[in-house]
């Protein structure tokens, strides 16, 4: 078996005033063991929900259903208890930004120890040069003297790399990443991403990073899955996606992305993503599609296989019955 | 540390010079005379005018004001007109009792408020944090000496179980005795601020609940409690801050609730002087309050600093 996690027709529901509406649509999705599986979309498509899903954190009054399979664990139905000794310890989750991520009044050095102690049995001692180590091996120089800092003290890359040191300290299986980059400035970037790969490469863990950045997936991902309006558009290897994509959304996606040597205007996509407490009928991006038709707004449409292992959901391409590969 | 105290003990003094010049004037503005509570009723003008000169009431107010402070600087609060003597005679035992009253509500209301507050935050849909909000709605509007009275028609009269006045029962002074008597001017003294102070609380933490670190924590796997005990170190500066502004509060409702049951308190004292007029008296009782008041919330901040780095930083 090479999946790590398996979700399946996955539903987050909220409700607003009274209303239930649903923020995640029905996703299924695979993570392979020791791959990174990047989650493409823009702002509102439901992604972060998602990712904060596979960990069953919710607001209060939210439901989650579908089926999230850790290895052969079911975690939908585990108890509040279990999924504790599951978080941080076999799954770990970084964040946007690294400030708001930390307690503001808890030495740095103390928040990777709660980690630690949260899951393992460990001395004081021992738990301290763990923590040494841990922040050695992300880049952060003299740790011993840095454990000892407050959040505040440290550079947002720093603090950054606190973080993933953070989410390393169990030695998880899997780590979620929610747009680990966006919030640091360019060269500082492309050090965490390559921090990320250096990681991946010793701990052998599987990656899901959640992001709207083209650049970034593509640096990134083995897989990639296109997130629109709560339900993914488009899933499979990020090659193919990258270099063919099939779904009229990844490519006006991709489009959208200014290229290198590129003159003249970018092209973006018309409109705005629909409100979830608002969505159409039939294909949620038929609205914004240049190639929608009068079908697109009244079924929402199947997955299309091309191959083993890409996959999207347009009628477009059923009728025009792409050739595989 | 050290140099952030002394700029706040030094900002001490432009405070404690205001609230006494605002005490002297509205002294002055009331009506009333405390040569009358002196002299008897049929002394003559002559003898009245001997007994303002030797009081000083005679001199112009700014005179006035100026001897009474020049005395304080030097410790010297001056002596009762009315009773002969020396003020902080009178004060000091009394200050003491005030300070046990008041203590005992602000730690009474602090824990109710933690408490409640807490749970309203955790759980802000439930029944009973709908019901603690409705009591500590009504907690605020009801004025002390009005509860303070039910209290005592309720469990000193009724039911009888707890004394309605003093501080100990005649020939007895044990502390078991000194608590039964504590009960009702702690409840009344306690009452508003328990109310302002859970409110404060709930939003607080229900703030801090919403903040991202507390869901990086329930990434991390960490205990609820251990969760707790980050919200709590979060939203203690805020909470003590609080605390430390209703002190006012608790020692300006002492006045009304110490007279009610007769507790021997500063409130007593000043409550019976500005009946007299007995104006050495309610000034230094209000100095003595004011000093306390601004002292406490100097110790508040400095714990607020203490307890957060960003501050103790900047």
């Amino acid at each position: 078996m090479t999946e790590l996690l398996k979700i399946d027709n996955l539903v987050t529901e909220f409700s607003i005033q009274k209303k239930r509406v649903s923020a995640v649509r029905g996703v299924s999705l695979q993570v392979r063991k020791g791959k990174t599986l990047v989650i493409l979309g823009e702002s509102g498509s439901g992604k972060s929900v998602m990712l904060r899903s596979i960990l069953n954190l919710k607001p209060a009054g939210a439901r989650i259903s579908g089926s999230i399979k850790l290895g052969e664990e079911e975690l939908l139905t585990k108890s509040p208890k279990e999924m504790e000794g599951i978080r941080g310890n076999r799954i770990a989750m970084i964040f946007q930004d690294a400030l708001s991520a930390l307690d503001p009044l808890y030495r740095v050095g103390e928040q990777i120890v709660e980690t630690i102690a949260a899951h393992r049995k460990i001395g004081k001692a021992e738990a301290k040069s763990q923590v040494a180590e841990l922040l050695g091996k992300v880049g952060i120089p003299s740790p011993e003297e840095r454990m000892r800092a407050f959040p505040h003290e440290m550079s947002g890359g720093m603090r950054q790399r606190a973080v993933i040191a953070m989410a390393l300290a169990c030695k998880p299986d899997l780590l979620l990443a929610d747009e680990p980059t966006t919030a640091l400035d360019v060269t500082i970037q492309a050090q965490i991403l390559r921090l990320f790969k250096e990681i991946q490469a010793e701990y052998g863990m599987s990656i899901v990073l959640v992001t709207h950045d083209i650049g970034v997936a593509a640096e990134m991902a083995d897989d990639i899955a296109v997130m629109y309006a709560g339900k993914i558009v488009e899933y499979g290897r990020a090659r193919q996606i990258l270099s063919a994509p099939a779904h009229p959304y990844t490519v006006g996606l991709i489009e959208a992305t200014p290229k290198r040597g590129q003159k003249g205007k970018l092209s973006a996509i018309p409109g705005q993503p629909p409100l979830i407490t608002a969505m159409p009928e039939g294909c949620s991006f038929a609205d914004r599609c240049p190639m929608a038709r009068s079908s697109c707004r009244e079924v929402t449409p199947a997955f299309t296989h091309y191959g083993e292992a890409h996959i999207a959901a347009c009628y477009l391409l059923e009728e025009e019955q792409p050739v595989a590969q | 540390m050290a140099s952030f105290v002394l700029k706040r003990l030094a900002l001490m003094i432009p405070t404690l010079l205001g609230v006494s010049i605002i005490v002297f004037l509205m002294l002055k503005i009331v009506p009333g005379d405390p040569v009358n509570s002196i002299v008897p009723p049929d002394a003559s003008e002559a003898e009245r005018a001997a007994v303002r000169a030797q009081l000083g009431l005679d001199k112009p107010m700014i005179a006035q004001y100026g001897i009474w402070l020049g005395r304080v600087v030097q410790g010297n609060l001056g002596d009762s007109v009315t009773r002969r003597l020396p003020v902080t005679e009178m004060l000091l035992p009394a200050l003491k009792n005030t300070v046990i009253l008041t203590a005992a509500a602000a730690v009474t209301a602090f824990i109710i408020a933690l408490v409640v507050g807490v749970y309203s935050a955790y759980y802000p849909n439930s029944r009973i944090a709908a019901l603690f909000n409705g009591l500590s709605l009504a907690s605020i509007g009801l004025p002390n000496f009005w509860a303070a009275l039910i209290l005592i028609g309720i469990f000193s009269v009724t039911l009888g179980w707890l004394p309605s006045s003093g501080m100990n029962t005649a020939g007895s002074s044990g502390t078991g005795d000194l608590i039964k008597h504590l009960v009702l001017p702690t409840a009344a003294t306690a009452l508003s601020s328990v109310g302002i102070m859970t409110r404060m609380v709930r939003s607080t933490v229900s703030g801090i609940l919403k903040q991202d670190f507390i869901f990086a924590l329930q990434a991390k796997g960490v205990r609820r409690w251990t969760i707790l005990r980050h919200v709590l170190r979060n939203g203690m500066p805020t909470i003590l801050n609080v605390t430390g502004l209703q002190f006012g509060a608790l020692l300006a409702s002492s006045v009304l609730v110490e007279t009610v049951f007769s507790w021997p308190g500063i409130g007593q004292v000043i409550y019976q002087a500005i009946g007299q007029r007995d104006f050495p008296v309610v000034q230094a009782g209000v100095l003595v309050i004011a000093i306390a008041f601004v002292l406490l919330n100097l110790i508040v901040d400095a714990v607020h600093a203490a307890m957060d780095p960003r501050v103790r930083h900047a």
